[in-house]
């Protein structure tokens, strides 16, 4: 991280400790020096931090199928190729003491998977540059643990702090239907709003927030969240969360599929009355993570901060059951009648290295797949039910083992295998992939990454 | 001993005081951000030329475009440096059609320009090695103001070649270890993925050596191995065809009857050589030119060293010709004409490209195969010049001009729609362009 013009250094309460001992010699040489460095105690507003990243991606999905167009007819996917290079620019700005902006701004050199002569596109390297944070921040407190802090924007949101590729589900899925997203080292929700957080006692943190929808179909619909993290002791973590998604509807007939037919059902057994499916969903989650080590401080210093960590998490993507008492409406059609098929938890555990690795997780998710893990009906038909035709086998297990390690202070690579929710990239909406790719039991990619940090 | 327990005391507090006050210091690193850019508007005509798309003649078509460049650079340390550099583009299309009315909109484009990691080992200024990787600009041959620069600026097979006005050089992805290690050897190892052309992301190993002999003579070499990784043979030596048209473009019939497939892999080697002649002449004379003038420069390279003999009989299938590797042989001359300090740099450079077939990437993008799409021509100039013309006034100010006969392609709004041939193609073609420049 770069100071750019101006510093904190805060060396005041240096000078309050000379009140025990003041004789002359001392103080000439205090006083001299204090003078000198007159310049640097004193905090001078705006402070501008610089800072950012790069890193240059290469990965394989060793096994995996891609539906494309055409997911009746699964395409097998052997050994395709990823390859992707990240930057990103961070302007971190003190304006006042109180007030802060982070601007990021991240670009990407990536290509397309499958490479294809139509869209000829699919075979051109893609430059792409968008904001990963915009945010502009008030703070009351503390600046570290303020038990207040308005924020705006656009800001990453992190759930799980100890999650590092699945789980992170209360901001990574949408409902209804219910699909998971993840990203190779992007383990966050990326969220545009408003957001209001405390931290009191030290050890309880809140955060309400109220975001508009950036990444699926409705787009700019509102969702109010509200999560709460508390850590009762040194080995323990503990949060809840809860979002209610698409709260407020920017266009009803969007957030219900109201135009087709296909989004139709019966709630209730004696009225006939058909009401529409609906994107609005209440998804619960909850997180825990218990650090063993703590048990045992004569070890500290052995292992490294994240080692020996287990952690989980669990959410319901749609709490409310939508069942269908239409009985000429089939029952495979009869699709959120069970909380069970809208519920994923995660485990993982941080693996003991001691110092060897930054991090050395190892991740599982489980999320039984009633339907396949994809937004084709949301993108292609706007309605908010699953997509069926999708035949490929579905393990209800994901996996996943990450590695960080850093070197020369600004270096690090992370490598990840798994068997996640990525989705190879594409040049356009329309050709991009909506399913999971990696389903059955002998599906995996991985990748690796050389990064340098600033 | 009270006193001396305080005097102790405030020497700790002072030490400390001291300590603080220069915190990014004492970590032993050196902590430094410079910005710099520049601000450029760019003004041009093809004065003549031809579409190799549509075949429609080009007369005074007009190009300007504007471009800005940030770039800062993080010295975290010594020995480790990062560059990040952005630039962008505020450019208008050509030709402008009413078929296509997006041509008509000014485009706005954003871009890396240079961004790498560098940790460097040994002295500072000539390290016996040095790493790096990241999206960076590379370029071996320092006298080069337009044409040559052809290990990264070609493509094979088929043989193509491109070029951009102020800038002569290439901007690779990847990893290069550079090595200075006897002072005037310098050595650099790259390994590459494209990230330009069909097929992309494909990996290359690139050698190159520069030997400095006294204060006159340079000699280089060097030799790419272009997608000698494949991610995906079938893309880069495709061995099956969709159709009777494209047969002929993926297969060829060997001396003993055997088929063999095309490929876009091949092997690059390259040659240069610079010579001042400064240092020969009187010095008073010498004392009166820019450190640019009165150099002459060359470079050799085959774009495709391998021979691809096709035996087949059929007269419609004997194409592409890929059997004498003189037709994939282009050389570049080049004279820094001495201007006694009117210009920076005032270059005449000529090109010999005696490629039968157009200079087109055409079918790399549109069929994906590694071969022209279309028969010879002889109407295509095998001759090429350019003269290049650069001032610096003001301290930050620079005006760059040029004249040339060269391998520009207009720019395109979209990827599908973008030039893939040459619009100077033929003797008497010939464009201008006229860059104002500002460094900050």
């Amino acid at each position: 991280m770069f100071i750019d013009k101006h510093r904190i250094s805060g060396k005041r309460s240096i000078m309050k400790q000379m009140h025990t001992s003041c004789f002359a010699l001392g103080m000439v040489v205090i006083f001299f020096f204090g003078a000198i460095c007159a310049d640097t105690t004193e905090t001078h507003f705006p402070i501008y931090m610089m800072s950012g990243y790069a890193g240059l991606e290469i990965g394989q999905i060793v096994n995996g199928s891609y539906g494309y167009n055409n997911p009746t007819s699964p395409v097998a996917i052997t050994k395709a190729w990823q390859e992707r290079f990240l930057f990103q620019f961070i302007n971190d700005i003190a304006v006042t003491e109180r007030i802060r902006m982070v601007m990021n701004i991240e670009g990407q050199i990536s290509f397309s998977y499958p490479q294809l002569l139509n869209p000829p596109e699919s075979e051109a390297p893609r430059y792409l540059f968008f904001p990963q944070r915009a945010e502009g921040m008030y703070t009351l407190g503390d600046r570290e643990k303020p038990y207040l802090q308005f924020g705006m924007g656009l800001f990453p949101y992190k759930f799980d702090p100890d999650a590092t590729n699945l789980g992170e589900f209360i901001f990574r899925t949408g409902t209804y239907p219910v699909y998971l997203i993840s990203n190779f080292n992007h383990c966050y929700g990326e969220l545009l709003g408003l957001r209001v957080s405390s931290t009191l006692f030290g050890s309880l943190r809140q955060d309400l927030m109220m975001t508009s929808e950036t990444l699926m179909f409705p787009t700019q619909d509102y969702s109010l969240s509200y999560c709460v993290h508390y850590s009762p002791a040194r080995c323990l973590d503990i949060g809840a969360g809860i979002s209610f998604a698409h709260l407020f509807s920017i266009e009803g007939k969007l957030t219900k599929g109201t135009s087709f037919q296909e989004g139709l059902y019966q709630p209730n057994p004696g009225d006939t009355t058909h009401v529409y499916y609906s994107f609005a969903g209440t998804k619960p989650a909850f997180m825990l993570a218990f650090d063993p080590k703590q048990f045992f401080p004569e070890w500290g210093n052995v292992f490294g901060k994240n080692d020996g960590r287990i952690y989980g998490e669990i959410c319901v993507s749609g709490l409310e059951n939508r069942k269908n008492y239409d009985t000429a409406i089939p029952p495979e059609k009869d699709y959120y009648n069970n909380i069970l098929d809208r519920t994923m938890a995660m485990v993982g555990f941080k693996v003991p290295t001691c110092k060897v690795f930054d991090d050395l997780s190892l991740e599982f998710e489980y999320f039984p797949p009633r339907y396949p893990d994809s937004w084709r009906e949301v993108f292609d038909e706007n309605i908010p039910v699953p997509f069926t035709q999708d035949s490929r086998p579905r393990l209800p297990w994901k996996v996943s083992v990450y590695a960080k390690k850093t070197f020369l202070h600004n270096f690090f690579i992370v490598g990840q295998v798994a068997r996640d929710h990525m989705r190879p990239t594409f040049p356009d909406l329309k050709n991009m992939e909506r399913e999971d790719v990696l389903n059955g039991i002998n599906d995996w990619w991985w990748v690796v990454s050389l990064n340098f940090l600033m | 001993m009270n006193h001396g327990l305080s005097i102790c005391r405030s020497l700790i507090l002072l030490f400390l005081t001291s300590a603080m006050c220069h915190a990014d210091d004492t970590d032993g690193q050196t902590r430094v951000i410079n910005h710099h850019g520049f601000f450029a508007f760019e003004n041009g005509q093809i004065v003549k030329g031809v579409s190799g798309t549509s075949n429609e003649e080009i007369n005074k078509g007009w190009l300007d475009r504007l471009l800005i460049q940030f770039t800062t650079e993080f010295i975290p340390s010594e020995r480790i440096k990062f560059i990040m550099s952005v630039e962008s583009q505020f450019g208008f299309s050509y030709p402008q059609k009413i078929s296509d009315r997006s041509t008509y909109l000014s485009r706005f484009w954003l871009y890396p320009a240079d961004v790498e990691a560098l940790y460097t080992l040994g002295n500072l200024q000539q390290s016996y090695l040095q790493f790096g990787f990241g999206y960076f600009p590379f370029k071996y041959d320092k006298y080069v103001r337009n044409l040559g620069e052809f290990l990264f600026r070609s493509g094979t097979y088929p043989p193509y070649i491109v070029n951009s006005f102020n800038m002569p050089f290439a901007r690779l992805l990847g990893f290069k270890v550079s090595s200075m290690a006897l002072g005037s050897l310098r050595q650099d190892l790259l390994f590459t993925s494209d990230a330009q052309i069909f097929p992309t992301q494909d990996f290359s190993l690139s050698y190159l050596t520069h030997y400095t002999i006294g204060k006159c003579l340079e000699l280089g070499a060097g030799i790419e191995f272009a997608h000698l990784f494949s991610i995906n043979e079938q893309l880069t030596s495709p061995d099956t065809f969709s159709s009777i048209d494209n047969k002929h473009q993926t297969m060829y019939i060997k001396e003993n009857g055997d088929t063999g497939y095309y490929t876009f892999k091949g092997i690059k080697p390259m040659v240069s050589l610079g010579f001042d002649l400064k240092p020969l002449l009187p010095s008073a004379i010498a004392a009166l030119m820019s450190p640019n003038d009165a150099v002459l420069y060359g470079e050799a390279c085959v774009i495709g060293w391998t021979n691809y003999k096709n035996y087949n009989t059929d007269t419609n299938m004997a194409y592409p010709d890929y059997s004498d590797r003189m037709d994939r042989t282009v050389a570049m001359v080049g004279a820094n004409i001495p201007s006694f300090k009117l210009f920076d740099v005032l270059s005449l450079e000529l090109e010999y490209d005696p490629n039968k077939y157009p200079n087109s990437y055409l079918n790399v993008i549109e069929s994906n195969l590694p071969a022209y799409l279309v028969l010879p021509s002889k109407n295509l100039t095998t001759l090429r010049w350019s003269i290049y013309a650069k001032k610096t006034f003001l301290d930050k100010f620079c005006l760059i001009g040029q004249v040339a006969l060269d391998h520009m392609r207009p720019p395109q709004p979209s990827y599908i729609q973008t030039e893939r041939d040459d619009v100077l193609s033929r003797h008497g073609d010939w464009w201008w362009a006229l860059r104002l420049l500002v460094n900050y």
